[in-house]
Order: structure tokens, then C-alpha cells, then sequence
């Protein structure tokens, strides 16, 4: 396997902080999205009287809380996925720094 | 449907309370017209114009009485239609561009990296796009229901206010037959002909109303099925991805999990 240049492994470190940095931001996005999603109160009033007897407020009342709750789980798994990515980037830099892919011959 | 305003609806309200209202006058005026011709007809058929008067009354109690319930809470389709258009706005739209950008990026990652590590990175992103994928045609769903219902709410007021106006006319020409006194006992037989008439058109138009409500949130119940089912969600929870498989960036904890280098061999 031809040993990759420095530049090559700054890259690819870059890369896998980029990917955290992406992971971070539709982290960002999701919760906002959950935050609106739990705001989209609709009830009884809205649905009318008969809406009410056929029970929609409270079938909408329901998705519209697993959405807005998958959506904050969504949040942590993808904060979680940068973070494990961060701390990928992280320790391969420092075995870099410490020569060890050097010494190993392992990139 | 033709698409309609918060103040079209709130004037198809208007329209119809004021069709009520009418409807009161013509039903006070018949009265008041039958009852003085009570005193001035023959006693056959004054007691038959009397029988005719309570049935009556019994009749647009009932009549009045499924309005105001109807009235009492006749729906908000403005705030249907424009939560529904958030859901795809701020929600559907924003969380479609997330499952594009996942799959590009992984591109990325493939040119700069492979291994262990690498391969179950990209493992997990099926999951997590199938997820993405999920609400946004929960997003989708709920918008073209939320939307149906509002115009549903909506085809339902405009019929009720086309009933009404029938009703209100003929029983403006039900009253006005009652002035001369002969007139009275057919006049009030025909205004409650008239009122069980509209009753039963109110009736079917709610029942259609709510079979067709019942259609469309049938959508909604497959949906909420979905959303709990295991796929694409785990137990009902959004899919995790087992991040200590790809966190492991260094060669010294002598394991095999780590992220190497692609240098495209």
C-alpha cells in the first residue's frame, strides 16, 4: 500500500471533521425542526365539533408528538455520530503528531 | 378544491348566521300570521292549523338546535391550511435536504478514508436516511390531510349556507302565504315540510362529512402505525447508530476498529 503524504493525511483528517461539522449541523436542524413540530398545536377548535367525534384531534395530536420526539432523538444519535467522528479525527491526529502510523507503517 | 382566505371563511360564517337569522324572522312572522288567523278561522280548521303550529315548533327547535351544536364549534380550516404548509416549510422541505446532503457526503468520506472504522460509518447511514426519509413523508401526509380537512370544513359551510338560503326563501314565501287568513293552515304545513326537509339535508351533509373525515384520516392511522413499527424506527425510536464502531481513531489500543487512510490502491 503506497504510503499517503502528509497533505493526504491532513485531508482526510479535514474530511472527517467536515463530516462531524455536517453531522453537528443537522443536529442543530433537527432539534429546530422537533421545536416546531412540538408548536404545531391543532385541536378540537380547529378540527370542528364533528372533526372531534371522528377523533382526528387527538390522531394528529399523537403524530404530531412521535414526529416532534423522533426528531429530538434524531438530535442526540446525530450529535453522538459527530462526536464519535470528532474523537476519530482527534486520536488519529494524535497518533500522527506521535508517529505511530509512521512507525507501523499502518495509515 | 379551490383554495379560500381566513376572510372567506369567516364571511361564509357570517352568511350563514345572517341566513339564521332570516330564517327566525320568516318562522316569527308565520307565527304571528297563524295565530292570528287561529281566531279567525272555523273551528276545523283552526284545531288542524294548531296541530300544524306545534309540530312545527317542534320541528325548527330541532332544526335551530343542530345548527347552534354545529355553530357551537364549526372549525378552523385557516389554521389547518397553515399548519399544514408549516409542516412541509419548516419540516418536510428542510429534512429532505438533510437525506441529499447525507448521501453526497458520504461520497466524501470514501475518498479519504476505508477500514473498519470507515465501513461502519457507512453502515449506519442507510438507517438514518430511511429515517429521514420517514418523516418526510410523514411531513407529506400530513400536509395533503391537514389540507383535505380544511376543505372539507369548509365544502361542508358552503353547503350548509346553500340549504339555508333554500330554507330561508321558501319560508319568506311559507310567511308571506300566511297573511290572508286561508292561507295560514297550507302555509304552515309547507313551512314544516320545508324545516324537515332542511333538518335531514343538514343531517346527510354532516354524515358525508364525517365518512369522508373518516377516509381521509385513514392515511394518518397507517401513519401513526409506521412511526411505531420497527422499521424504519427501531421500536419505535429513531435508529441508533452504534457510534463506539467508528469513534476509534488511533492504532495504540491494539483493536481492529480503526479509520485508515484511503490512498486509493
Amino acid at each position: 500500500m503506497t504510503q499517503p503524504s502528509g497533505e493526504q493525511v491532513q485531508a482526510a483528517i479535514h474530511a472527517l471533521r467536515g463530516e462531524a461539522t455536517l453531522w453537528d449541523h443537522m443536529a442543530t436542524q433537527v432539534l429546530a425542526m422537533s421545536t416546531t413540530a412540538a408548536n404545531l398545536d391543532l385541536t378540537a377548535f380547529h378540527f370542528s365539533g364533528l372533526g372531534h367525534l371522528v377523533g382526528v384531534d387527538s390522531l394528529y395530536t399523537d403524530v404530531q408528538q412521535r414526529v416532534a420526539d423522533l426528531l429530538v432523538q434524531a438530535m442526540h444519535n446525530f450529535s453522538s455520530t459527530a462526536l464519535a467522528l470528532n474523537y476519530a479525527a482527534e486520536e488519529y491526529e494524535r497518533d500522527e503528531q506521535n508517529a505511530v502510523h509512521r512507525m507501523r507503517n499502518i495509515y | 378544491m379551490a383554495t379560500f382566505s381566513e376572510a372567506e371563511f369567516r364571511s361564509l360564517l357570517d352568511t350563514v348566521d345572517n341566513r339564521l337569522t332570516d330564517i327566525k324572522a320568516s318562522s316569527d312572522r308565520l307565527f304571528d300570521r297563524s295565530n292570528r288567523a287561529l281566531a279567525l278561522l272555523p273551528a276545523g280548521l283552526s284545531d288542524g292549523l294548531h296541530d300544524t303550529l306545534v309540530d312545527l315548533r317542534d320541528t325548527l327547535a330541532k332544526f335551530f338546535t343542530e345548527i347552534a351544536k354545529l355553530l357551537l364549534n364549526p372549525g378552523w380550516p385557516p389554521g389547518l391550511k397553515s399548519a399544514a404548509q408549516t409542516w412541509t416549510a419548516s419540516i418536510g422541505g428542510p429534512i429532505s435536504g438533510l437525506s441529499a446532503q447525507l448521501g453526497t457526503d458520504q461520497l466524501r468520506i470514501d475518498n479519504f478514508w476505508q477500514g473498519p472504522a470507515a465501513d461502519a460509518y457507512a453502515s449506519t447511514l442507510p438507517a438514518q436516511r430511511k429515517a429521514i426519509d420517514a418523516i418526510k413523508q410523514t411531513t407529506d401526509l400530513l400536509d395533503s390531510t391537514l389540507t383535505k380537512i380544511a376543505n372539507g370544513i369548509y365544502a361542508l359551510w358552503a353547503a350548509i349556507a346553500i340549504a339555508l338560503l333554500q330554507f330561508a326563501v321558501e319560508l319568506g314565501g311559507e310567511s308571506a302565504a300566511a297573511a290572508t287568513g286561508v292561507g295560514a293552515p297550507p302555509a304552515a304545513g309547507a313551512a314544516g315540510v320545508s324545516t324537515a326537509k332542511t333538518v335531514l339535508i343538514v343531517a346527510t351533509l354532516c354524515a358525508g362529512f364525517t365518512t369522508y373525515i373518516s377516509l381521509v384520516i385513514d392515511g394518518m392511522t397507517t401513519m401513526r402505525q409506521t412511526l411505531t413499527a420497527d422499521s424504519p424506527f427501531p421500536k419505535g425510536r429513531w435508529p441508533h447508530s452504534t457510534t463506539s464502531d467508528f469513534s476509534d481513531g488511533s492504532l495504540n489500543d491494539g483493536d481492529t476498529t480503526d479509520w485508515r487512510i484511503n490512498t486509493h490502491d
